[in-house]
């Protein structure tokens, strides 16, 4: 675990220290602003829920470049074989990479929060929904890493491992996203696959045990297989 | 050999490892599943049903399907659908599989939507767009159906849980029986309340009242509600003893009493203004309930109310609609008229006239200590709001006298009471009434005093319903409210729950301040902190290779 504690400590270094993390924050927060509060202005009620639209899309093509970025990095630098010939395990660098990359998923939701702020200075706010909207937030953003992180390890090539990771999260997230899944057996079926349902709920104010329990285990699948395929690469 | 067996190993090691992986996921999904904790962290917890829904659902004797109707809801409505569908899916949890829902789209199925039109469902008419708006609920049990089309859209999703919980206790246990007078002037039909449709037909059971021809004590014992519609001419004794006998039994009166009666036959030609051109006479309306009303603690102002803050449009006066200049008054709710009127805001209140309350009415004094009524005022008119009192006349453009001075914002236009009132000794039982009528009401019998009578006028509701005028709707959200509160039903009310949260005026100078603030101030911040974060990597370096020196050296 220290191992692992170690290698989130310098991709969040690697990050936060340079330009890079602190621009991705700076360009989510931007955009962000720039489409909700128009929306905010033309709704007249006191609501973050166009903020919180937004946040799945932006998650999911954050993740998937985060991903992406954490494996191709390394791979191509070189860095990844080095860390390999440490006595650290397959599990515990994808574990590393993980939780860096989950930390830096947090630093730019956390980046988006004064929008929900300002909004509640302008309107009266429910606090309630928004709390549980950032929460679900993060738990999305878990998952979509998780997803992102198998893809970059099960596939070599940087633009592939990207584009891999956007098809899968977006096929995964589409129900919800894209269209509403209709009514009857598939339409239920679909509404608890997808992610971006049981996320909506939440940032609608209801906590369910199911979608936190959904989200998690699919990081937790995500990061096992990303672990694997780590290993299966090594083996190889 | 050795290494085909440990590469045997691994793998087999790796399938049970991911083997039991993907088991235990699917068996914490599962589980979860079948235990559906939730919570709901609104501040209103709009989602969570009221506790009279739960027992309801509770002694479901038999299974009620929700059929949603949404179809081709513009942005605010669309918001709306989902949470109305999650109070749904609550609903469905919490039945034990005594109600379950569906939702279909009556904009794909031309059958589907002429049966629900003829069946009571109108589709929304919005003025700037040209698609059918379905949004409506039917709840079907034992077959017979209820339907659900929300009194204020804006509102819709806030007050939902309390309105399904309405609507299903009529459904299962049956409507509340409302009876609506006339016969001494009243100045609409209830025709068109028993209309499907039309809102109160779903909810109530509407009975008109004839209280000019019978007046015997039975008559009214099969009524829950009473509304004194508005008379504008003298009510009998007799209808008065009946209306005292009604209040004696504890049982609930709305007045709806207008200070003003209008006609139009007796306009001057100097008003009238010429061909095609129409006016109206108002003199004060000589009801004969003054004496009641007093007695109970209220007085009708022989007076209209204008309020140039408030709302233009075609009016009802009489049976003819007409449009105006001369605005009537918003009534806005207040504060302890909230815990009556809950999420409501206000309501226009055509043609107006004030209500007064004394505290110390005779009705009232006969009821001592903790009985003693509570009086509340529940509508009040904006600050600019002014009257003309006595008689006076109405043309397209013209008031004569013209009205006073700014009330600002003392003008009562709605009141309610509750508490144990004493019998009303101007009305002594007359010949047909022939019951014994006790001396007090029982404790918490409730009144409400209302200084118009329009709220449910027939024309009225046909004009919203051909117009699609959405001021009207308050109107009618409000009347539903004080039934509600008069029936001491839980309302949305008595749940506590909040108000939409509109944006204060100037709100939108505010968010475009906002979006750029925000947008420049967020990167600039980071900026900041990337320098912080910069310079205190680089002071750690430093730190560490002068370290290293040291130990070299």
């Amino acid at each position: 675990m220290r191992a692992s504690a170690a290698i989130a400590r310098r991709e969040l270094a690697d990050l936060f220290v340079g330009r890079l993390g602190w621009a991705a924050t700076s360009a989510v927060a931007a955009v962000c602003a720039f489409l909700f509060f128009p929306r905010l202005a033309a709704a007249r009620v006191a609501t973050a829920a166009p903020l919180l639209d937004m946040l799945p899309l932006v998650l999911l093509l954050v993740a998937s470049a985060l991903g992406m970025w954490l494996i191709a990095r390394d791979r191509t630098s070189g860095a990844l074989a080095v860390i390999r010939a440490c006595p650290v395990s397959e599990a515990e660098i994808a574990l590393g990479k993980y939780a860096g990359g989950l930390a830096a998923i947090a630093v730019i939701l956390v980046g988006t929060i004064p929008i929900a702020l300002v909004a509640g200075v302008i309107g009266d706010l429910d606090p309630g929904p928004v709390a549980a909207g950032y929460a679900g937030a993060f738990l999305l953003g878990a998952a979509y890493l998780g997803i992102a992180l198998f893809a970059a390890c099960a596939v070599p090539e940087p633009l592939a491992a990207l584009l891999a990771a956007l098809a899968a999260c977006l096929l995964w997230s589409a129900p919800g996203l894209l269209f509403s899944p209709s009514t009857g057996a598939l339409g239920r079926a679909l509404e608890l696959a997808s992610p971006v349902l049981h996320y909506q709920r939440m940032a609608r104010g209801i906590v369910e045990l199911r979608g936190v329990v959904y989200l998690v285990t699919v990081a937790v699948v995500g990061v096992a297989l990303a672990m694997s395929a780590l290993e299966l690469r090594r083996r190889r | 050999m050795r290494s085909i067996g440990g590469t045997a190993r691994r793998n087999l090691a790796s399938v049970a490892g991911a083997a039991a992986i993907a088991a235990a996921v699917v068996a914490a999904n599962a589980f979860t599943c079948g235990i559906g904790w939730r919570m709901d962290v609104t501040e209103s917890s709009r989602y969570s049903l009221p506790p009279e829904a739960v027992t309801l659902l509770g002694e479901l004797p038999d299974l009620v399907i929700a059929t949603a109707y949404f179809a081709n809801l513009p942005e605010p409505l669309a918001d709306a659908r989902a949470q109305i569908e999650e109070v749904l899916a609550e609903y469905e949890r919490l039945s034990a599989g005594e109600l379950t829902w569906r939702a279909a789209d009556p904009s794909k199925d031309p059958r589907l939507a002429d049966e629900l039109t003829s069946g009571g469902i109108h589709p929304l008419a919005l003025a700037d767009r040209g698609e059918r708006i379905w949004f409506a609920v039917r709840f079907e049990f034992r077959g017979e159906h209820i339907d659900w089309t929300p009194l204020d859209p804006a509102a819709a999703a806030e007050t939902a849980a309390a309105d399904f919980a309405q609507h299903l206790r009529r459904l299962v246990q049956g409507r509340p029986r409302i009876g609506i007078t006339r016969g001494f002037g009243e100045v609409g039909e209830t025709a068109a309340l028993r209309e499907p449709g039309l809102g109160f037909a779903n909810l109530y059971d509407i009975a008109p009242i004839d209280w000019d021809r019978r007046t015997d004590a039975a008559y009214l014992d099969d009524i829950d509600l009473l509304v004194v519609n508005g008379p504008t001419e003298p009510v009998s004794p007799d209808a008065i003893a009946l209306l005292d006998a009604f209040i004696m039994s504890g049982r609930p009166v709305v007045f709806l009493i207008r200070g003003i009666a209008w006609s139009r036959e007796k306009l001057p030609e100097v008003m009238a203004g010429g061909e095609g051109k129409l006016g109206f006479q108002g003199v004060p309306s000589r009801h004969g309930l003054d004496g009641i009303l007093a007695h109970l603690g209220f007085r009708i102002g022989p007076d209209t109310v204008l309020d140039e803050e408030g709302a233009p449009g075609f009016i009802p006066v009489g049976r003819l609609s007409w449009r105006t200049p001369l605005y009537f008054p918003i009534g806005h709710v207040t504060e302890a008229g909230r815990t009556v009127l809950g999420s409501s805001r206000g309501a226009p209140i055509p043609f107006a006239s004030t209500v007064e309350i004394a505290t110390g009415a005779a009705g009232q004094g006969a009821a001592s200590g903790p009985r003693r009524p509570a009086l509340t005022a529940l509508l009040i008119a904006g600050p600019r709001a002014r009257m003309v009192s006595g008689g006076h006349r109405l043309s397209e453009d013209r008031l004569e006298p013209p009205a006073g001075a700014s009330s600002g914002g003392s003008i009562i236009l709605a009141a309610v009471a509750e508490g144990a009132f004493a019998h009303y000794p101007g009305a002594a039982p007359g010949p047909m009434l022939g019951a014994e009528v006790p001396a007090g009401s029982p404790e918490q019998t409730r009144i409400a005093v209302v200084g118009s009578s329009v709220l449910i006028e027939d024309s009225l509701f046909v004009m919203m319903e051909s117009a699609g005028e959405p001021a009207f709707w308050g109107s009618f959200v409000l009347f539903d409210r004080l039934l509600a509160w008069a029936l001491r039903e839980p309302t949305s009310a008595e749940r506590g729950v909040v108000d939409l949260r509109p944006l204060p005026p100037g709100a939108e100078q505010s968010a475009d301040l906002a979006r750029w603030t925000v947008a420049g101030g967020v990167p600039l911040v980071a900026s900041g902190l990337w320098l912080m974060c910069a310079w205190a990597a680089r002071a750690r370096r430093r730190r560490e290779k002068a370290r290293w020196l040291r130990l070299v050296s």
